[in-house]
Formats: C-alpha cells, structure tokens, sequence
C-alpha cells in the first residue's frame, strides 16, 4: 500500500470551474510510452500538405481532412526506425478528441490512445477491447463501424469519427511518410 | 450503500472482465456484512446481541471495527461508530424511538480474541463512515489480485486506484468539475456534508455528526483526504471537517493528507 500523489496548487483548484466534463487522460509523452514502448527516441517530421496531397488523401480515404498541417514523429530504437507516431484530432460529438496512432513500418496500426476527450458522453472509445479492433488495419481494411469496427452504443459519433481519423492517417502515411 | 459504484481496470484481455465481476461481488459482500438496515448483516447481529453475548464477526467485518476503533483512539472520539441513535433521532437511519437510550461510545465497544465483539451497555454502531472505503480497498485488491495492471474503485466520492501512471482526480462542483490533484496510486475521500444537489434532493447528500456536539456538523464546504487505503481516507474526511488543520498531526500518523475547500458549491471527488 502506497499514496503517490501531487496536490495542485489552491489557486488552481478555486479556478473558474470549467462548464464541461474534460479529461485529458494521457500527456503525449505518455501515448508514445504506451505506443512505442521499445523506442528510445522520436525524431519530429512536422508534415505540411500541400492542397493537391490533401485533396488526394480526402478522395483516396472517403475522410475529409480538417488541416494541411499533422504533427508526426519518427519512433526509433537502437537507430533503428520502428514506426510512425502522429497525434491526431477529430470532432467527436461537437468537442474536439485529441488522440495519438501508432503506425508500424508497413503501414499498418499499431495502436491508438485517447489523449484528451472533452465531451461528456461517449468516451467507452478509451477502453482497451474497442482501440484493440484497429490493432493490425492497413489501408486495405473497410474501417468501417458496424463492420469490422465494432459500434459502441452511447459513443457512437465519437466511434465513428475516430475509426475515419485513422483510417485518414493511413492513408496520409501511404500518401507522405513512405 | 447508497450510492453509485465505478470500477474500471486494464490488463490481459483474458482476466478483466472476471476481475471487475469479482470487485462488484466484493462491495456486495462488504455491503451484506455491514449494513446498518438489513437486519441480516453481522453489523445488525452485533447490535442486537454483543451487549448480551459477544458476537463473531466476519475477518471483513473484524477488519473494519478494528480500524474504527484505532482511528476513534487517535483522535480523541471525533470519529466515533456509535453515533447511529443519533442518526435515528434525525431521521438519517431508520429506527424506533428507544434507539435514542442506545447510546454509548467508541471506549464501550470491546474486540477480543477469536473476532469476538462485545458491546459493554446497549448501543448502535454504524459503519456508514467507513465501511465504503473498505468496500473501495477490498475491490482494488480484487483487481490486483487478478492481475491488472490499471485499476479505479470510485464508491460516490471515495477513490482508489493504482497504475503506472498519474491520473487527475476532479472535485464535482455545482457548476462543474475542478482538477483539485494527481493520484497515481492510493485513495481519496471527499466528505461535503452541506452540499445539496440543486433541485434534486431537498436533503444533504452526506451528513457528519459532531460526537462533541451531539449534532449534525454545521460547518460548509468540503474536505479531501488522500490516503494509502481509501478506508482510512474515507474515516479521516469526518475528522478533518470537524477538527479543520488542527487534525495534521492524526492524519500524518495514517500516512494522509487533507485539503478544505470552504466553497460551498464543492460535492464530492471523481
């Protein structure tokens, strides 16, 4: 039995309490632990696409982007390139979900984490058993809820939306990062 | 108990689900042995019969008196398990009116060998402040025994989970939630015995009785206790609301720490 825990500072705590149910549940240090746990370091390659790429990804996945501009890092280990690891945003209901995916070398999922979700419904997408269906997808899977994505009763925007994010991303990696 | 229990965990695919069946069985357990209104519960068998003949009780049951009394030891009776006649008199417990002659203190209740209890005059205990902190602690052990790696127990407002990393832990508030602190491993407890669910329920959601006093507590606001086991965490809210920052030095001999929150708009932890 042990107490590892940090008070915050009263005077954050008596803040102006914020209106909605927000958690933010990872820091993006932590996603990429969860993600890569072998990788020793994360080289950032911010990718900028230009309209012609971000048009061709839209058509390519059936997702529409929300911006020409994704923040990636190469996950290497014993300077070894493992992956790619790109934190991601998608609308859930009417909150943005900020969320981190994993891409192994060949392009297909690793994993994914749910860093912050600020809506009060739905976030059963954390839950191990659902992010574990995207475990193993490439750009050749439906990536489809109600297919071979399970839907989640209750987070059922929320589900949808974030099996297109990733969907988006892979085709994003097929299109850029190879 | 009363209230709404959360329980969730991660680890091998195989085991969670039998894990987090088995950590509900265990609040179901400890609510049937210490219940103060099913007449079936080891605590109603002790109330009606350890003043005549000493009572066995469960090791649970054991467990969570011997903490009562140790915690009533420490500070001086401001945690205190025989205050249910007054309860009763409030209308909080149910009960007839000679409940009210049923009183005694926490000096009069004696644990001997063999989980035998025994109750020197005629009186009511109640577990209602501390057995959920039990219940919270032994389904924690529930999900590490099973071999989660992540777990969270949240028992209305009483905390306890365990993992590799730190998780924010939010105060509810009437008018949202406000991140009062990061828990990575232990447990928390939130006593705010005046807040009032607006619209909803036209009493407070928790009472503390004030042993001095002999009456409902009437100070405002809440308090937070964190601690290495959430039924300490859970017994220590009512003495800090009653003894304030004059309490510290019995908390640090629990390994606790409290934070008070005098906004009256703060509810419970989450």
């Amino acid at each position: 039995m042990s107490l590892d825990l940090r008070w915050l500072a009263p005077a954050a705590i008596y803040a102006i309490a914020p209106q909605c149910i927000a958690a933010k549940y990872m820091s993006v240090d932590q996603a990429r632990t969860l993600i890569f746990p072998a990788a020793d370091e994360y080289v950032a390659k911010p990718v900028q696409l230009t309209p012609e790429q971000m048009q061709e990804i839209d058509k390519l996945s059936g997702v529409a982007g929300r911006s020409p501009r994704q923040q990636v890092w190469q996950a290497i280990s014993k300077g070894k390139m493992i992956g790619w690891f790109i934190v991601d945003q998608v609308i859930g209901k009417h909150e943005l979900i900020t969320y981190a995916l994993g891409i192994n070398v060949d392009g297909s999922v690793r994993q994914f984490q749910v860093i912050e979700y600020l809506e009060a419904y739905g976030s059963q997408v954390r839950y191990l058993n659902w992010r574990d269906q995207f475990v193993g997808k490439t750009i050749e899977s439906p990536l489809r809820i109600d297919s071979d994505i399970a839907n989640i009763s209750g987070a059922t925007l929320s589900a949808r939306h974030l099996t297109d994010g990733i969907k988006r991303l892979l085709f994003l990696h097929q299109s850029v990062l190879r | 108990m009363g209230t709404l229990v959360h329980v969730s965990a991660s680890g091998p695919e195989a085991s969670v689900q039998h894990c987090v069946d088995a950590a509900f069985a265990c609040v179901e357990r400890v609510e049937r042995l210490m219940s103060f209104h099913d007449p079936q519960s080891d605590l109603s068998r002790v109330n009606r019969e350890a003043c005549r003949t000493p009572q066995t009780v469960h090791p649970w049951t054991w467990a969570v008196l011997r903490r009562a009394v140790r915690i009533a030891q420490e500070s001086a009776g401001l945690f205190d398990i025989t205050v249910a006649p007054l309860l009763v008199r409030e209308g909080l417990l149910p009960g007839s009116a000679d409940s009210s002659l049923r009183c005694g203190v926490w000096r009069n209740i004696f644990l001997m060998p063999e989980r035998k209890v025994f109750l020197e005059r005629p009186m009511l205990l109640d577990l209602g402040g501390i057995a959920k902190g039990f219940a919270v602690d032994v389904a924690i052990h529930a999900l590490r025994k099973g071999g989660c790696t992540e777990g969270v127990v949240n028992a209305g407002g009483d905390l306890r989970r365990f993992g590799p990393f730190p998780h924010p832990i939010h105060l509810r508030r009437r008018d949202g939630l406000v991140q009062v602190a990061e828990l990575r491993c232990g447990a928390i407890a939130t006593s705010a015995p005046r807040a009032v669910h607006e619209g909803r329920l036209a009493q407070p959601i928790g009472s503390i009785f004030d042993p001095r006093e002999q009456r409902s507590w009437s100070g405002g606001g809440a308090v937070t206790v964190a601690a290495p086991s959430c039924v300490i965490a859970d017994a220590l809210t009512k003495v800090a609301a009653l003894a304030g920052a004059a309490c510290e030095p019995i908390l640090t001999r629990f390994g606790a720490h409290a934070r008070w929150d005098n906004d009256p708009a703060s509810i419970a932890a989450s």
